[in-house]
């Protein structure tokens, strides 16, 4: 039996400040696929939160509870560590992202226990982002954790000072 | 071409030493996934090892590099060459928060290659997590088929599900 379902994708096809890719609502693993995510202002970030159901809607969690450690790999210069405890988000690859034709930003992320109400909320990471002052790939290697027992449904892909302009994100559960 | 998953096994296990998934590993697949969403210790790391038909491989053939990454402090490199099992691929010190293990295991049925794989893990702690990206390989070509996890702690409960992975 495939184990892989699709659960959720989103395809940007015109501006907006956020995507939530929500749609988490058991207890299997998922997980989070986003290619070709572009923005519209060169210099210009996306970071990352989890989310949760707050009065019927999936609301961004904002609590200084992010800890996270990535390796940032880069073609053009040392490897950086990417490391914080007590944060309000992840940023992708700790980069300012290229806005120019043909750059953007990709992720693999795995979520795990985001259902569970009295466990913390996990991904591990992957991404790949094109940095506007290296003018090349940087990319994260680590995970992070969401240090509140609470349930979460997903995540929000958030642009600090732009818009989102395109891309895909879809989400899978991995089914038991 | 596309790629699918299939579950082959759940395992879980409650104040054990060891687990084992026996008969796991076949000619079916070449490429399996490995998730863990439990790993609980009071204070405690997991590590595996493969089996094969006699039990569990314990000899001195198992390569890793494993980069230690802390949210909270620095980051470590351990390298281990000659040992007698893979890790860590967890840690925990706070009892029942989950856990979260991802393992790529490459050729383990293949008797006429050396067995490889990859895993990543958000580890569980009290002061941040310490998350892991790492390598490893079974210097011994023969057939594995199966998968052992281990600590020198008490496991209070682990949850592994071990998929295959075929092209169609």
């Amino acid at each position: 039996m495939e184990a892989i379902e699709q659960v959720k994708s989103t395809t940007v096809t015109s501006a907006v400040s956020s995507v939530i890719m929500d749609g988490v609502t058991t207890d299997h693993v998922y997980m989070l696929v986003g290619k070709g995510i572009t923005i519209n202002t060169d210099t210009a970030y996306l970071h990352t939160r989890f989310t949760k159901v707050v009065s019927g809607a999936s609301q961004p969690q904002t609590a200084a509870q992010y800890d996270f450690a990535n390796l940032i790999l880069k073609p053009d210069g040392a490897f950086e560590n990417f490391a914080y405890p007590s944060r309000t988000e992840m940023y992708f690859a700790n980069s300012p992202i290229g806005a120019s034709a043909g750059e953007s930003s990709s992720f693999v992320y795995y979520l795990f226990n985001f259902n569970n109400s009295s466990q913390y909320s996990y991904i591990t990471i992957e991404d790949n982002v094109f940095n506007s002052t290296s003018s090349t790939a940087h990319g994260s290697q680590g995970a992070m954790q969401y240090g509140v027992a609470e349930a979460h449904n997903g995540i929000v892909i958030t642009g600090d000072s732009t818009t989102i302009t395109g891309g895909t994100i879809t989400l899978y559960k991995i089914n038991n | 071409m596309s790629t699918i998953l299939e579950l082959i096994e759940t395992k879980t296990a409650t104040s054990v030493s060891n687990v084992s998934i026996t008969n796991c590993f076949s000619a079916d697949y070449d490429a399996y996934k490995v998730i863990l969403d439990t790993i609980d210790f009071a204070n405690g790391g997991l590590n595996f090892r493969l089996m094969n038909a006699s039990g569990v491989v314990s000899s001195s053939h198992y390569d890793d590099a494993v980069l230690l990454m802390r949210s909270y402090g620095v980051f470590g490199e351990n390298k281990t060459l000659s040992g007698t099992e893979f890790g860590q691929i967890g840690f925990s010190d706070l009892s029942n928060k989950g856990g979260a293990t991802v393992i790529d295991i490459y050729n383990p049925f293949n008797s006429s290659l050396y067995t490889a794989a990859n895993w990543q893990n958000a580890g569980v702690s009290s002061i941040g997590t310490p998350a892991r990206k790492a390598i490893g390989l079974l210097r011994v070509a023969e057939s594995h088929t199966g998968i052992n996890f281990l600590s020198s702690a008490t496991i209070l409960n682990i949850r592994a599900r071990v998929y295959g992975v075929k092209a169609t």
